[in-house]
Order: C-alpha cells, then sequence, then structure tokens
C-alpha cells in the first residue's frame, strides 16, 4: 500500500509487533540523503515522559509503515544503536537550501516526503523562497530522483525539478512519478 | 456464538448439579485461534479458572463440567483477558499499520471454542484466519484485500 507521509508523521508512531504489544515508538527518522533512503529510525520508550530508548529500529526490520503505527515481527526487530557515521535524524537536511542546477533556488527544507511502502523519500517539504508576505507556512513539495539529491550544504537537483513542484501531498505521489519517468526517459 | 452471549452464563458442575460460578471472562490463544478457558466469578472458593478441555458442554444456557475440581487457581497462564485487559473494547490494527477502529465482540464455534470471526464495532466481520495477535497495544488482524 503506497502512502507518502512527512518524516514529522511518523514521529511519535507506536512501534507494535504483530502479536500487538507497543515495544518502542519512533523518535526521529534517520535519511540517508545521498542514497535518498530512510535508514531506519531511532526510538523512544512508550509512555508520557518519552525518554530515549537505546535502541534502533533499521528500515529493513520494518515489516510496514501505517498511518497509526509501525509494525514488526517481534522484539528482535530492534537492534543495538544506529551506526555512528551517520547523522541521527532527518534534521541533517532540515533548514538546507535547494537549488536547481541550472541555478533556480527553490527553497529551504522543512520535511522529508517518506514513500512508506518502499522507505525512500521520494521529495522534501520545502518553504519557498517566493513566499508572498500573508502566506506564512505555505508549504511546497519538491521531488527528487530515483537516485537522491546532491547534497552538501545546499541540495542539488535537476532543473526540470521545478515543473513537478506540488502544492499539497495527495497530487504529490503522481508528481514523483511523472518527474522520474521524465529523468530515465532523458537518461536512455 | 458470541463471547458476550456466554458472559454471565451459569456453569453446572454436572455431579451435583450445583452452580459452581458465572462466567466472567475468557483468554483467546491468538496463534490456536480458540478460547483457551474462562475465568468465573461466584465461585465458592478461590479457584475461578476454567480451562476450555475441562468443560463439558457451552450450551446455549449454561457451561457444564463434570466436576467442580474442573474449576482451578489459573497459574500465571499467559494470554490476555478479553475484557479484563481491554481486548473487547480495544484497538484492532492492521499488519500495514492502519487502524480499524474497536473490537466488539469475538464469534465462536460453541463445540470447539474456535474463534470464528472477529466483530469490530462498525459491524463488519473479520474471519478468525486474519488473526495475529492479542497485545497490549492492540489486537492485530491480517490486512483485507
Amino acid at each position: 500500500m503506497r502512502a507518502l507521509v512527512r518524516g514529522s508523521d511518523l514521529v511519535g508512531l507506536p512501534v507494535v509487533t504483530l502479536a500487538g504489544d507497543d515495544i518502542a515508538e519512533v523518535r526521529d527518522v534517520v535519511y540517508d540523503p545521498a542514497e535518498g533512503q530512510v535508514i531506519g529510525f531511532t526510538l523512544n520508550k512508550r509512555g508520557r515522559l518519552a525518554r530515549r530508548l537505546g535502541r534502533f529500529l533499521a528500515q529493513d526490520r520494518v515489516s510496514a509503515v501505517g498511518a497509526n503505527a509501525v509494525m514488526v515481527a517481534d522484539e528482535t526487530a530492534l537492534t543495538e544503536d544506529p551506526p555512528h557515521d551517520r547523522d541521527p535524524g532527518s534534521g541533517n537536511v532540515l533548514a538546507d537550501k535547494v537549488l536547481t542546477d541550472s541555478g533556480v533556488l527553490i527553497g529551504t527544507v522543512t520535511d522529508v516526503v517518506v514513500d512508506t511502502e518502499s522507505g525512500t523519500v521520494v521529495g522534501y517539504e520545502v518553504e519557498p523562497v517566493d513566499e508572498p508576505a500573508g502566506r506564512h507556512g505555505r508549504r511546497s513539495y519538491v521531488p527528487l530522483p530515483d537516485a537522491g539529491a546532491i547534497s552538501g550544504e545546499t541540495l542539488i537537483v535537476p532543473a526540470s525539478t521545478v515543473d513537478y513542484v506540488a502544492s499539497d501531498l495527495a497530487g504529490f505521489a503522481e508528481a514523483v512519478d511523472r518527474f522520474r519517468d521524465l529523468l530515465r526517459g532523458d537518461g536512455s | 456464538m458470541r463471547f458476550s452471549d456466554v458472559i454471565k452464563r451459569p456453569v453446572i458442575d454436572l455431579a451435583t448439579a450445583a452452580d459452581i460460578g458465572r462466567v466472567d471472562d475468557a483468554v483467546v490463544d491468538p496463534v490456536a485461534r480458540r478460547v483457551i478457558g474462562f475465568r468465573l466469578k461466584k465461585t465458592p472458593d478461590d479457584a475461578r479458572w476454567l480451562a476450555w478441555d475441562q468443560i463439558t458442554a457451552l450450551g446455549p444456557d449454561a457451561l457444564t463440567a463434570a466436576t467442580a475440581a474442573a474449576v482451578t487457581v489459573r497459574e500465571d497462564a499467559p494470554g490476555r483477558l478479553l475484557r479484563a485487559d481491554g481486548v473487547i473494547g480495544g484497538r484492532v490494527l492492521t499488519d500495514q499499520g492502519m487502524e480499524l477502529g474497536a473490537l466488539a465482540d469475538f464469534e465462536l464455534d460453541p463445540a470447539t471454542g474456535l474463534v470464528v470471526g472477529l466483530l469490530l464495532a462498525d459491524g463488519t466481520m473479520i474471519e478468525a484466519s486474519a488473526l495475529l495477535g492479542i497485545g497490549r497495544h492492540a489486537t492485530v488482524i491480517r490486512h483485507q484485500g
């Protein structure tokens, strides 16, 4: 079941075994911008205090990500802490600027958009640079190539990206597909 | 037969024809998809657990057992009480991570104790074969369709 969600929508979701027990909740989404892939999730203990649980849930141990829970087979899905060479959190791209290879600044990243079926990051939620006054808080959705974006201090995306920027998540899945089809066509 | 219809049903000792308790709760094994046993109330002593294999019959008006000794003290048996542990009224979650609302009732086969279906609060009946787990967060079922 394909669904696109913002990374921040996943924060706080319970991690539930197929036996029906909640064993953790999502603290943050760990994302590799170079690969365009969610690596996994850092975790909090369940409960009001939401203290950090020193375990990690790797993407390949997740059986499904739904609107109401992250499902795993059993407790063994949780492993030791994430690899230390990764920056924990999608925070590593937040506030980065998105620039096309033709030199057009699209905006600054406010969130990642995750395809929950594949665990890939298919785009970024951005605050557009051409934000008119009085429309504060409005966001746009920028598709990413299959391969992800070239990232440093700025995320570089193809110039054609600007034609596929969506104003809401509902239409974004289709925009991503069309954008990626276009890129594949260019390459052949 | 619905689990809710079994609640408060008397348990009769067939040896003495005495009323030895009332059904108060039950535990379902989610893997075997059957009732493991019933917790009783109004028993003569602290023994309140009636295992399924100690039941002679689950009839329309009463449960019968061969002897009052069928009712025992429940050991630290695994499994959750459907009422006391909030399985009934608790959330139902698919293996895709989608909530389907609250669990209203279990449909049981009175001859075997097997779960036939799970009734959701919105009236949907889910086939028992979809049942994956009954945990402290949710009853988990395989995604339908």
